[in-house]
């Protein structure tokens, strides 16, 4: 069994985090779809409530990639791999997205 | 105190108390104490993103109990509040998630014990009065038929 502070320890950190990203990437789809639902029922308005999650969803799963990559280069290069803009871009759309979803409730 | 302007200079430990007074702003996470090892920086990332999973996925509930699950009879909001508590959940998630990693993070880089969060109880205290309402609607719904 390989070390915590292995040399390969760095690829894997950085998988699972890029994989952390991913499943994110893919549950603002899931909010994206709920609304797109009811924009199949006829509301097609409810669109503009999916754009936020949708621009969300596109965002972090191109966005992952690069940012493992990011990653990697950091830790080879011994700098630090936290990006505060990026985690407070995400934090930001989360919560359009959750206020988009209180206005999606309201009209319902 | 971890984020408090003070503390976060610890690259340029060597200056002089008095140029706290002068520089009052918070310092970028770059500039507080020194690089800690990345798989803390990493699983603080990790935390962070599990946390803004949690508010897409109360959020996805509250969309859904409005949407999805058949009106209860004891009156004909019951969905509507237990949605708007979902989602007021996650809006309270999502507004506070990037300061609990912000705070990680400094705390990470000072080499300091990670602060505490009443995050936790706050999102268990909502799921369970969202059960215990939800139990309520559905209990009472079905004596009235």
């Amino acid at each position: 069994m390989t070390s915590a502070a292995g040399s390969d320890s760095a690829g894997v950190q950085a998988e699972r985090t890029y994989l952390a990203w991913t499943r994110t990437g893919l549950a603002y789809l899931v909010v994206c779809a709920l609304f797109l639902r009811r924009a199949g029922e006829g509301q097609l308005w409810f669109i503009a409530l999916a754009a936020p999650a949708a621009g969300a969803a596109v965002g972090v799963l191109l966005r992952a990639h690069r940012r493992y990559v990011a990653m990697r280069t950091a830790i080879d290069a011994g700098d630090s791999p936290a990006d505060a803009r990026l985690i407070l871009t995400v934090a930001g759309a989360t919560a359009l997205v959750c206020l988009t979803g209180l206005i999606g409730v309201f009209v319902s | 105190m971890v984020g408090e302007p003070a503390e976060g200079s610890a690259p340029d430990s060597a200056a002089p108390p008095g140029r706290r007074l002068w520089n009052r702003r918070r310092p970028r996470i770059e500039e507080v104490g020194e690089r800690p090892d990345y798989r803390f920086t990493l699983a603080n990332e990790r935390t962070f993103l599990a946390w803004i999973r949690t508010a897409l996925a109360l959020v996805a509930g509250g969309i859904a109990v409005v949407q999805l699950v058949p009106e209860f009879s004891v009156f004909s909001g019951a969905r509507h509040v237990l949605g708007v508590i979902l989602i007021v959940l996650a809006i309270v998630v999502s507004a506070t998630c990037y300061r609990r990693w912000d705070a990680n993070e400094r705390a990470l880089r000072l080499n300091e014990p990670l602060p505490p969060s009443r995050l936790p109880l706050v999102i268990a205290a909502g799921s369970l009065v969202v059960t215990l309402l939800a139990l309520v609607f559905i209990v009472f719904s079905k004596g009235t038929k």
